[in-house]
């Protein structure tokens, strides 16, 4: 093993803006070796960020206290003045973050904010070195020199985040470290990001302290793991140990909530036939959901002339009664606008709908929005029924409390606002308010993305039960290929507002035939699992 | 809910609003003596028990001018209000909850209203319909509307586009529906905050123009003509400025800070 | 370049309209300026005479574009009231009123922006609270009744100028000016408390944003993060207004005028209100819409260069 280049020795972090002291990381120690990425795994609130925070410098709250030692070339950053630990940031320890669409500043130059470190710490370089210097790193993060000159606003979050990357790795530091540098970008651009990454760890011999809700991404990255949770280290390994064989409770209901992904021999079997027979079989039921070479347009005000931009290209696909239909697109996909030109709220379309009798119900991504936050939970649910036209009051409580045993929760939460809630709970609450609606299709629009791993498990489970008990017909978009394995029958892959496949699932994963499907399963770390070679082969 | 913090400014802004409702009952139930008496012996007589602001140039009781005048404001600025938020909410909450071409329409219009001072937008009026206390409820209100119905369809727009309203209509609820029992109960905080900054905007408004002698008409007492009339005996009588410069800007800084104070408890 | 182009025509575009609606509102209005000039007992033939002589008895677009174009020509029009040329009344007012204005918005910017940063650089502290609770004070007293304390204090009591004795520029230019610092500052003293709390706020706004935990992972110092990065994201609303504050100003020393007795287009302006002087009322109210909209373009402009994001958005 290379020399230790950073040591943590029982770091405590604690906040005090309560009565109570709150302690956010306790008694963490763990070494990040010259060269090594290191991977820290946690949900919310397991004080990764923070811990993170604390090594670059950047937790200087005064109702704080810090404890316990970071040993970096023999100083202790807790202890140093404000100027010793300047002239580390930036220079040997820098740092990127989780949202590249916020951490740039909006009206400066790419240029300028990824010279600024070398402007800070090496005044003997000119304005021409800085600058060719600057070009060079951006060049090595695969950015075209043009994006010198242009402002954060001009770029996408992929390049946002290589400019991030650039300016950061532009003083060659020891230590980069990198804060969910990810989750905020669309699978395809992440696996770039993830091999960005990689390249210069291999190239400047940078030691990378990567955190990550993210197992699967952190799996493939780090070699080494720590697995934290609400502020303490639960377990420390190998990356490979450690989804191996999980020692500790936590981290097997960690490394079991992420959907698997298998193909068993008998359903194997089942798709090899279907596949040499040519033909599979169709459902005799008319479907619920039917379009027929579907386009749909927003119009663009503005510049005194009204634009149709396209959002959805000649899409047409039908939902059977009972089936999970799968959507799968990044952003851009046209999956949401999908969605809408579905329920009728984008009404710019062509092409025909097959609309299902008593229409859809919708539960969101995000939660929080999508409970009324002036009305309590009780109302919410009781505004389908009072909208149908039902008047008695008892009647209508009584469904509502019904419905909120059947997603989970009990009476007791009819009269909290959704403020109140978890975001495990607003969304049970979503689905409770969706079934409410009765509507013969339910449209689940990513409804788990905003969630810890632990409570998306919860959710797909509560889904799934739900579906078998009332027999519901989901359209279920994600652009998690691993949860929509766990949930769909059926998927469809869309990019650009274009279809680009759709089969019944073990055809897509396993047998995918256009190549942006085994972009997007590579992505997810699912390209392995192909068994079009073997098929070949067996031919 | 959280536990209520007693909030500085929401505290003082409330006693501040709360004693300028009291002196307006008190000036429409009865003044303590008739505004408009003139008694020749009282000709610039300082603060006494009997008179506890003193008497003007013509022995008229200041206090009792006060009181009416504070009500006078109190009439323009509920009534400026009113117009300004009827039409603000009409205009501002169908543009931001339909949007296309009478959105743009109509802030077109507005944009170019907005980017003109109010006080400049009711001169004109009044340079049209003339000076006089209802005049100016109508000039002050048409000058407001502009400000009000670009918050209200920012707002509208913002709370428009969230999953809830969007699951709403989903459920089958009217676009009203939509509009009143979903999406005004989430615009109110914003709303209010704006009315009552309203308020203080209509108070300043009101006494300027009532200085300039194109609002509230004598003999009718108004805290902006008193300002003018003392002005002539700055010399002599100093304190016929103060008390009501002082009551108005007590006026003005017990909105604001209310104001100030609602904003406070939101975050 | 094209974006700029493109503001001015639709600047030029927006005085047509209200120079149009102007027009129409005050020839819809009742009552005949012929009569309020001849008196009720005038003859019909002498009110009908008048009219000609000055051409009302013509159709309506047809006065309008007359009077557009000679106004474009700087020929304002005819004060009825005061029988003279409007452009000759007014033609000295203008400089009065546009030097308190700008003497008011040097005050502000050069007061309260240094005030502002100190205030967020202390957050918390005992001067910032001083300084909060003076501004909302501050904010509390229109600018006529803080002129007429300011007539006072340093008119009355100490003597520094003589109260409602204006001193033209034509006489004496330095009398002038310092004159004029009183007015200005009475109506600057409120938009100074406006202006330091907003700039205040926007900094500590800008302070808890992603980018500026960036700027401090490079190592930069607080005061550089604050001048470098934080200061022209935070100046944005800042600059918003102070553009509206140059457009409310204009108006606002309609009132202060007559506060410090000073002849300038705010004092003709209700005059002619009072006597129902509509050419001069039109003329006034078209060349303070000019300076709003003047104002505005160069508020946009600024606006830009601050702000990369505007230049490329529609």
């Amino acid at each position: 093993m290379e020399e230790a280049i950073l040591e943590v020795k029982e770091l405590n972090i604690e906040f005090h803006d309560h009565e109570l002291p709150e302690t956010v990381v306790s008694d963490l120690s763990f070494t990040l070796h010259k060269g090594e990425i290191l991977g820290i795994v946690g949900e919310s609130g397991s004080g990764k960020s923070m811990t993170a925070l604390a090594i670059a410098g950047l937790l200087s709250r005064k109702d704080m206290e810090k404890r316990g030692e970071i040993l970096f070339r023999g100083q202790n950053l807790l202890q140093c003045d404000r100027n010793m630990l300047r002239s580390f940031q930036g220079d040997e320890i820098s740092m990127i973050f989780q949202e590249p669409m916020t951490s740039l500043n909006p009206v400066k130059k790419i240029g300028w904010q990824v010279e600024e470190s070398l402007r800070i710490h090496h005044k003997e370089l000119s304005k021409e070195e800085c600058r060719k210097k600057a070009l060079d790193i951006l060049e090595g993060c695969e950015l075209k020199p043009e994006v010198y000159d242009m402002y954060p606003h001009e770029l996408s979050g992929g390049m946002r985040q290589r400019v991030m990357i650039a300016s950061a790795m532009i003083c060659d530091p020891e230590i980069l470290i990198a804060d969910e540098p990810t989750t905020a970008l669309d699978v395809t651009i992440q696996e770039q990001i993830i091999h960005l990454l990689l390249k210069l760890n291999r190239k400047k011999h940078t030691s990378i302290l990567f955190i990550s809700h993210d197992l699967s991404l952190v799996r493939r990255l780090c070699e080494n793991v720590i697995v934290m949770q609400h502020g303490v280290m639960v377990e420390q390994g190998s990356a490979e140990e450690i989804f191996a064989e999980p020692r500790e409770d936590y981290t097997k209901v960690l490394t079991g909530s992420i959907p698997k992904v298998v193909l068993t021999e008998e359903r194997r079997e089942r798709l090899l036939r279907s596949l040499a027979s040519g033909t599979s079989k169709t459902d005799p039921r008319q479907p619920l959901v039917k379009t027929d070479h579907l386009y749909s347009y927003y119009r663009q005000y503005g510049k005194g002339k009204v634009r149709k931009v396209g959002v959805l290209k000649d899409v047409s696909f039908e939902i059977r009664p009972g089936q999970v239909f799968g959507l799968v697109g990044e952003s851009g996909s046209g999956k949401s606008t999908l969605a809408k030109a579905l329920t009728g709220i984008v009404k710019d379309t062509k092409g025909e709908i097959v609309r299902p009798e008593n229409g859809f119900a919708m539960i969101f991504q995000d939660p929080a929005g999508s409970l009324n936050p002036a009305k309590k939970v009780g109302w919410l649910l009781m505004e389908p029924l009072r909208i149908r036209g039902i008047r008695d009051k008892k009647e209508m409580q009584q469904r509502a409390i019904r419905m909120l045993e059947k997603v989970g929760l009990s009476a007791e939460y009819m009269d909290r606002y959704p403020n109140e809630l978890s975001g495990g709970q607003r969304q049970r609450v979503c689905i409770g308010i969706a079934l409410m609606q009765e509507a013969t299709v339910l449209i689940a629009d990513e409804p788990v993305s905003a969630l810890d791993v632990t409570v998306q498990a919860q959710i797909l489970k509560l889904l799934k039960d739900l579906k078998k008990e009332m027999d519901l017909s989901i359209l279920f978009i994600s652009h998690d290929l691993r949860v929509v394995y766990n949930m769909c029958d059926y998927v469809m892959i869309m990019k650009k507002g274009e279809i680009v496949e759709q089969a019944r699932r073990d055809k897509i994963y396993f047998t995918p035939k256009q190549q942006y499907t085994k972009d997007l399963l590579n992505a997810a770390g699912l390209g392995d699992l192909s068994i079009t070679n073997e098929i070949d082969q067996e031919k | 809910m959280k536990k209520f913090k007693p909030n500085a400014s929401l505290l003082a802004g409330c006693i501040l609003v709360g004693l300028m409702l009291l002196m307006v009952l008190w000036g429409w139930i009865a003044t303590p003596y008739d505004p408009n008496a003139m008694d020749a012996d009282l000709k610039f007589a300082g603060p006494s028990l009997s008179h506890l602001m003193g008497c003007d140039n013509f022995g008229r009781d200041v206090f009792s001018r006060i009181l009416q005048g504070v009500g006078n404001t109190f009439i323009v600025s509920v009534g400026t209000v009113a117009i300004g938020v009827v039409f603000g909410i009409l205009i501002g909450g169908l543009c931001g909850y339909y949007g296309g071409w009478l959105d743009e329409a109509l802030m077109r219009c507005n944009d170019v209203l907005f980017a003109f001072p109010s006080v400049f937008l009711a001169l004109v009026v009044i340079s049209l319909i003339g000076p006089g206390k209802y005049q100016v409820i109508v000039a002050l209100g048409i000058a407001f509307i502009p400000s009000f119905a670009r918050m209200v369809r920012s707002e509208f727009m913002k709370q428009r586009n969230r999953d809830y309203c969007l699951s709403a209509q989903l459920m089958g609820a009217s676009s009203l529906r939509t509009m009143f029992v979903h999406i005004l109960p989430n615009a109110l905080p914003v709303i209010l905050s704006s009315v009552i900054i309203g308020f203080n905007n209509a108070v300043i408004a009101e006494a300027g123009l009532s200085y300039l002698g194109i609002g509230v008409q004598p003999p009718e007492a108004s805290l902006g003509a008193m300002l003018s009339d003392s002005q002539s005996f700055l010399y002599k009588d100093p304190m016929l400025c103060i008390f009501p410069g002082v009551v108005m800007a007590l006026m003005i800084l017990g909105f604001a800070l209310l104001a100030e104070g609602l904003t406070e408890k939101k975050k | 370049m094209r974006d700029v182009i493109r503001k001015l025509a639709s600047m030029i575009l927006t005085l047509l309209i209200v120079s149009f609606l102007v027009f129409l509102a005050f020839d819809l209005i009742p009552g005949d300026p012929a009569i309020a000039k001849l008196g009720t007992q005038a003859t019909p033939e002498q009110v009908a005479s008048l009219r000609a002589e000055w051409g009302l008895d013509r159709p309506f677009l047809i006065r309008y574009f007359d009077w557009l174009f000679s106004f474009v020509r700087g020929d304002m029009g005819y004060s009825y009231h005061f029988d003279r040329a409007v452009t000759e009344l007014l033609s000295g007012k203008i400089l009065i009123t546009v030097t308190l204005v700008i003497m008011a918005f040097v005050m502000i910017v050069s007061v309260s922006i240094p005030m502002g940063i100190f205030a967020a650089r202390h957050q918390g502290g005992a001067l910032d609270k001083s300084i909060m609770v003076s501004n909302q004070l501050l904010m509390a007293i229109p600018p006529f009744f803080s002129g007429i304390l300011i007539t006072f204090l340093f008119g009355v009591g100490l003597s520094f100028f003589k109260p409602g004795s204006f001193v033209s520029y034509t006489q004496n230019f330095g009398g002038f000016l310092f004159y004029m610092i009183f007015p200005a500052l009475a109506v600057a003293i409120p938009k100074i408390a406006m202006c330091v709390k907003l700039l205040r706020s926007s900094i500590l706004e800008q302070w808890p944003m992603d980018y500026v935990r960036t700027a401090y992972s490079r190592g930069n110092r607080t005061m550089q993060v604050l001048y470098r990065h934080v200061l022209r994201n935070a100046m944005i609303p800042v600059v918003t207004f102070l553009g509206m504050t140059l457009a409310d100003m204009v108006a606002g020393s309609i009132i202060i005028e007559k506060v410090f007795n000073i002849p300038g287009i705010g004092q003709i302006l209700i005059k002619c209100i009072e006597y129902r002087d509509y050419p001069t009322v039109e003329a006034v109210v078209m060349l303070i819409a000019f300076l709003v909209v003047f104002v505005n373009f160069m508020v946009d402009i600024i606006y830009r260069i601050l702000d990369p994001r505007m230049r490329q958005s529609s």
